[in-house]
């Protein structure tokens, strides 16, 4: 005689198994349109992957409601990659092979977009991102996009702006190690930095979730640099602000477009980055601001919108822009078409993909005046 | 100069308030209890949603407000420590034979990650951060440590129950024969243990780190591995082995290799153990059976 437990397991087991097939199909249905987009949505730096999603849940909206694409409704599958490289990695494997998408938009960072790159390229699936800026994110890729501007150009920005309008002579640099973002960005701001004649006087890095780094900061003061740049995200910038006006470090801070985050305008943090400056993406009230999504953007979320949100949006709109243009809605020829894009008018400018797979365009500078990121200038390179 | 051995000796003293907690435990129990870094969390969390919600945080609380938040999270964390003893180690502690170090061992694995996953779910996993303005100075997070601990060893060398506490950690047997009961010694040894990761937690929160589900592990590790490097069952040697983390962490961070700290403090740390098996304060004497 089988025990009651025993037949239960057995049941369940049975059950699974026999549901186990309608699985896989269960998400895809015919006349729709899918498509993955892998995001950090949860972790420390969140921020970065709902802004994006909130982006692109407007352009999915505009989407569907103009009929959707050639009378297909579009939808949008996510995973959560929690801005990790390996995560990326396994998560792009499920959208392509349990989700047969026709392509995956993300993530918000680098450091994930690389985990994520390698199984796109294998699966010939296009990846495009809306704000990871690392050089190699597109380097020699064939299925990797982005629909902003690289580390290159950021870096070569900040550098030129830090020399050029700061007038600074001596930097510092303050970056944690491990993050591809903030290693890329400060070797090409140093480069450039001292190229156009500044110095560096001191280079601290920490550990990637280091909790205290007062330590870095006071090493950072007995250097006595004019300016302090800084390529950090949201969570790391929100130790950075208020240590240093704990010792009374006297320095201009300047960042990059990974400041951009409602973390940094937490109380507390914010009123100690008065006066900071940052390059960044997108502004919302700069010459590139001009499009009916921020205003939407604004009623919806009651603030303007982030460069990830226009970066999502621009990204999931360029997406279905190409499909357009495509020969057959395969992930080959969307790949064909995005590489072909020029003149596509996004909220972030005009983007032209270029032979690299990036999209260049001038690099705005926000300043942090009265808690608020304001457009002070734009910089070209 | 100053600054930084200020800065250093915060961080150790920090981490060795949560090491004792690890230590104590380990000392009655023979017990690693694993959830200790969980009742950490929690009690983290609890000090924030008081000063935040109920008390109005840094605006209309200020520091007054802290403290009263500080005072409720030691209560929840000792009443949340004796409920996991009561909950998830007592019936264990009949167990004899291989299955009596490996169960509650297992269990309080089991524990933290219920713990973690309830906070998940509970207080979402985005983190929160007490607003910078509620720092405490770093001497004050070494002279508030410093007392507490002075305390700790006030109440174990000199009162009736500290000495209890040391006979039970000798021999239980013996102690129960002498008229004492090991349970109810356990139950304060918990609560104690419980109530000081409470203050190391606030302490933690509001001069570096965010509150997370996760928030444990990282200031539970260390403090695990300093309780162990000290001589874990030993409390002056969790103290120790807290300052010695704190000390070497921030003098890696003050290297070029500021960047693999944790990699090269947790291998000095291992040359210790090689030398001294025991611990630095551990006494080396076989365990009785």
């Amino acid at each position: 005689m089988i025990s009651r437990r025993r037949f239960i397991s057995q049941a369940a087991l049975g059950s699974a198994v026999a549901a186990f097939p309608l699985l896989p199909g269960c998400k895809k249905k015919s006349g729709e349109l899918v498509i993955g987009s892998i995001l950090g949505l949860s972790g420390e730096d969140a921020s970065l992957g709902t802004e994006t999603r909130e982006g692109m849940d407007i352009a999915l909206e505009e989407i569907n409601a103009a009929g959707g694409f050639k009378g297909q409704k579009v939808k949008v599958l996510y995973e959560d990659t929690q801005l990790d490289s390996n995560k990326a990695n396994e998560k792009i494997q499920k959208l392509i092979d349990r989700d047969k998408v026709i392509c995956v938009i993300g993530d918000a960072a680098s450091g994930p977009t690389l985990g994520a790159r390698g199984y796109a390229e294998k699966a010939k699936v296009p990846l495009i991102s809306g704000s990871a800026t690392n050089v190699e994110v597109t380097r020699n890729a064939k299925y990797v996009f982005r629909v902003c501007f690289t580390d290159d150009v950021q870096g070569m920005a900040a550098a030129k702006f830090a020399r050029e309008t700061l007038k600074a002579e001596k930097a510092a640099i303050i970056y944690p190690t491990g993050n591809k973002y903030s290693e890329g960005l400060q070797a090409i701001f140093q480069a450039e930095f001292e190229k156009k004649g500044g110095k560096i006087v001191a280079k601290e890095t920490y550990q990637q979730g280091e909790t205290n780094i007062l330590t870095f900061l006071t090493k950072i003061k007995d250097a006595g640099p004019e300016l302090l740049f800084a390529p950090v995200y949201p969570s790391d910038l929100t130790k950075i602000g208020p240590t240093k006006q704990q010792i009374g470090l006297e320095v201009k801070l300047l960042g990059t477009d990974g400041w951009d985050g409602p973390a940094t305008q937490s109380k507390g943090v914010i009123e100690t980055l008065e006066g900071s400056y940052f390059t960044d993406l997108f502004a919302a009230d700069g010459p590139a601001g001009q499009h009916a999504f921020i205003g939407k953007y604004k009623d919806r979320y009651k603030r303007p919108p982030s460069s990830l949100a226009a970066g999502g949006y621009d990204a999931l709109m360029l997406v279905i822009n190409a499909l357009g243009r495509a020969k057959e809605v395969t992930s080959e020829a969307l790949r064909d078409a995005l590489e072909q894009t020029k003149g596509f008018s996004g909220v972030t400018g005009t983007i032209n993909i270029d032979a690299g797979h990036n999209a260049q365009k001038p690099v705005p500078v926000m300043k942090i005046a009265g808690g608020l990121f304001k457009f002070d200038s734009q910089i070209s390179v | 100069m100053l600054s930084w051995l200020q800065n250093a000796v915060a961080q150790g003293a920090m981490i060795a308030l949560v090491a004792l907690g690890y230590t104590m435990v380990y000392g009655v129990l023979r017990l690693i209890n694993f959830a200790h870094s969980e009742v950490l969390m929690v009690s983290g969390y609890v000090a924030f949603r008081v000063d935040d919600r109920l008390l109005g945080g840094y605006e209309r609380g200020g520091s007054k407000g802290l403290i009263i938040a500080t005072c409720v999270a030691i209560v929840a964390a000792a009443v949340l420590g004796v409920t996991i003893e009561a909950v998830a180690y007592r019936k264990l502690r009949a167990a004899k034979g291989a299955t009596a170090r490996i169960a509650p061992l297992v269990t309080a694995i089991g524990v933290s990650m219920l713990l973690q996953s309830v906070a998940q779910l509970a207080f979402t996993a985005t983190p929160q951060k007490f607003d910078p303005r509620l720092a405490p100075p770093m001497w004050f997070v070494i002279v508030a440590a410093s007392a507490v601990m002075a305390a700790l060893y006030a109440l174990v060398h000199l009162t009736w129950i500290g000495k209890a506490m040391r006979a039970v950690a000798v021999n239980e047997e013996a102690s129960r024969l002498m008229g004492i009961r090991p349970s109810r010694i356990i139950v304060f040894t918990f609560a104690i243990g419980s109530a000081l990761a409470a203050i190391g937690a606030v302490l933690y929160a509001t001069t570096q780190a965010s509150i997370e589900p996760t928030m444990g592990t990282s200031i539970g590790t260390l403090a695990f591995v300093a309780a162990v490097v000290g001589g874990i069952g030993s409390i002056p040697g969790a103290m120790l082995g807290g300052l010695l983390i704190g000390l070497l962490g921030e003098l890696v961070k003050s290297t070029s290799y500021s960047g693999m700290k944790d990699a090269i403090v947790f291998v000095l740390l291992v040359l210790v153990l090689l030398v001294r098996p025991a611990g630095l304060l551990g006494s080396a004497r076989a365990e009785k059976v």
